[in-house]
């Protein structure tokens, strides 16, 4: 009842004029930067977060937007992964197996369809997860000393470590290497200045977000270059877009399977929407597979991953809203943008500031009803946009984004 | 044959830097009253989980990677001079111009057409400078240069 109450507030605070356009804006923007390769979520949330110091949105519209992209991008990357063959973002590489096998098959609309509601599912799935969770989890947390918080984040940091990409040693050193950036500046509980060699610019550190955005994004446009850019074939002929109630009837189980993977893997800090979707999507293949049709071009193998990569990027603001521990470099962005707009994630946060929390629970039951409505009837728009030449956009990304990084320093 | 360089260069690079943030380390001051696993030990701390990982690497390195093309390789560190220079030419030269440069030639490395690459990255910094400086009022640098010659 409690809950109930408190999400009403929430709605409350939501469905004002104001926070419904900026919901729209973020998944329309998430949606758009998920569909297109070389501009993640990451660029685009770093991209907006001069924007919203300088309109001074309150910040329960900020991360209102911010998580708008996120699980907005996690809808739109299906759509270059089913059309092209070319992931969107990383979360969407295994989408392209079943996905880009339909599309040769002359089924692209309803791949595009299945991917639209099994997003919708598993967004929805992990939307009550984190309604039902994320304050119990905040309410033990408040009793965390420091001792707690130290284990917590070795915890993290060997989650992040053993979870994050292919080489255990590899991923130790990027965590220690960053523990080093952080001991850079004043020491924040005694005030010893540390590592500045003179230098005054030093002294307040490195700045968390310019870090984050260099390392992350920049190591994007890196991938984009590596990669050759040969011109694939869109398909435009989509076909309707919608699949047959035999079939959605026989993923639904998949779904679930998918949204509770998803949602699961979302929580753990390092273990993010792609990692979940290869989890699924594996299971799914391991265990719920008999005849062998996955990796055919069936719908199920769309609604696997695509219900795992929503419900994670929504478990993921679980340990961000209430551990203040961001899960992954999404997130660790964001993170760096409330903490500019002061508001500190951590236990408190839902006790001090209950509207931050759910208003932004209410707009994700929200955004997620627009993704729908933008990602079924309206797909046939957004399908034009991959063919508008890719490079104007990425030298944009990188543009936007280094002026953003430069504004967060004293000029 | 496969070759197990990489992973060692890195790891010796890594073991170097290390080394020069341990003796940085040691040249921390702190008061004699200072907590004993306070600002000073944890450099220690970091710096000796540091060179356990890196001597792993060392001795169980991984196959090098799969180099990028020599094409590739060649725009990757084009766009790298191309960041560096943003970054020094943002103060003399301004948001518009410096913007101008960089956003022209990363769509130069992305094989964009000449004349309209450097058209377009005009009309998008002088669309930012406007919607950031002007409309939002937030600190983007005039440049220092114009100043002085407009004897601002």
């Amino acid at each position: 009842m409690e809950i109930l109450g408190h999400l009403l507030d929430g709605f409350a605070i939501a469905l004002t004029p104001m926070n419904l356009f900026i919901a729209f804006a973020g998944v329309f923007i998430g949606t758009m930067v998920g569909m297109l390769p070389g501009i993640g979520p990451i660029n685009g949330i770093a991209v907006l977060i001069p924007i919203t110091y300088a309109l001074k949105l309150p910040p329960e519209s900020a991360i209102i937007m911010f998580a708008g992209i996120y699980y907005g991008s996690q809808y739109g990357n299906s759509i270059s992964t089913i059309l092209l063959n070319v992931p969107g973002t990383a979360s969407a590489v295994v989408t392209a197996i079943d996905g880009y096998a339909m599309t040769k098959k002359g089924r692209a609309g309803p791949a595009l369809a299945a991917s639209a509601i099994a997003s919708f599912f598993g967004g929805t799935v992990s939307i009550l997860a984190l309604m039902l969770f994320a304050p119990l989890l905040a309410k033990w947390a408040i009793r965390f000393g420091p001792a707690e918080y130290f284990a917590l984040m070795v915890f993290a940091f060997s989650t992040l470590s053993s979870l994050a990409g292919g080489s255990l040693s590899k991923a130790l050193i990027s965590t220690v290497f960053g523990l080093m950036l952080a001991t850079v500046g004043f020491d924040p509980l005694s005030a010893v200045p540390r590592f500045t060699f003179g230098q005054l610019k030093l002294l307040d550190g490195l700045d968390f977000v310019v870090v984050t955005i260099g390392f992350f994004a920049i190591s994007e446009v890196f991938q984009v270059l590596e990669e050759t850019t040969t011109g694939a074939e869109l398909t435009t002929k989509l076909g309707r877009v919608m699949i047959s109630m035999k079939e959605f009837t026989g993923s639904i189980w998949t779904m679930v399977r998918g949204s509770i993977i998803g949602f699961f893997i979302g929580v753990l800090p390092g273990a993010g929407a792609t990692i979940a979707t290869f989890v699924a999507y594996t299971t799914e293949k391991r265990f719920f597979d008999p005849r062998r049709r996955l990796g055919t071009g069936v719908v199920r193998g769309v609604a696997s991953p695509e219900s795992a990569n929503n419900a994670a990027a929504n478990g993921a603001m679980i340990p961000l809203l209430t551990l203040g521990v961001p899960g992954s470099g999404t997130t660790a962005v964001m993170l760096g943008a409330l903490i500019g707009l002061n508001v500190t994630p951590g236990p408190l946060l839902i006790q001090n500031r209950p509207e931050i929390f759910w208003s932004l629970v209410a707009s994700m039951y929200i955004g997620n009803l627009m993704l729908l409505v933008l990602n079924l009837p309206l797909v046939g728009l957004f399908v034009k946009v991959p063919q508008v030449p890719l490079v104007p956009h990425s030298g944009r990304g990188c543009a936007e984004l280094r002026g953003s990084s430069r504004q967060q320093q004293p000029l | 044959m496969t070759h197990h360089r990489i992973d060692r260069i890195a790891g010796v690079i890594l073991l170097l830097l290390t080394a020069w943030y341990t003796y940085a380390a040691t040249q921390l001051k702190i008061g004699f009253l200072a907590d004993p696993v306070g600002p000073k030990a944890l450099p220690f701390l970091l710096a000796g989980l540091m060179a356990v990982v890196c001597i792993y690497l060392i001795a169980r390195p991984e196959e090098d990677p799969e180099w990028p093309a020599p094409a590739a390789w060649l725009r990757i560190g084009m766009t790298v001079a191309v960041f560096v220079l943003y970054a020094y030419t943002m103060i003399p030269l301004g948001y518009i111009i410096a913007t101008t440069l960089m956003v022209g030639l990363l769509s130069l490395i992305f094989q964009g057409p000449r004349l309209g690459s450097f058209a377009a990255a005009f009309v998008f910094s002088l669309a930012m400078y406007g919607l950031f400086a002007v409309l939002l009022d937030l600190s983007l640098p005039f440049g220092r240069l114009w100043r002085t010659w407009l004897g601002g």
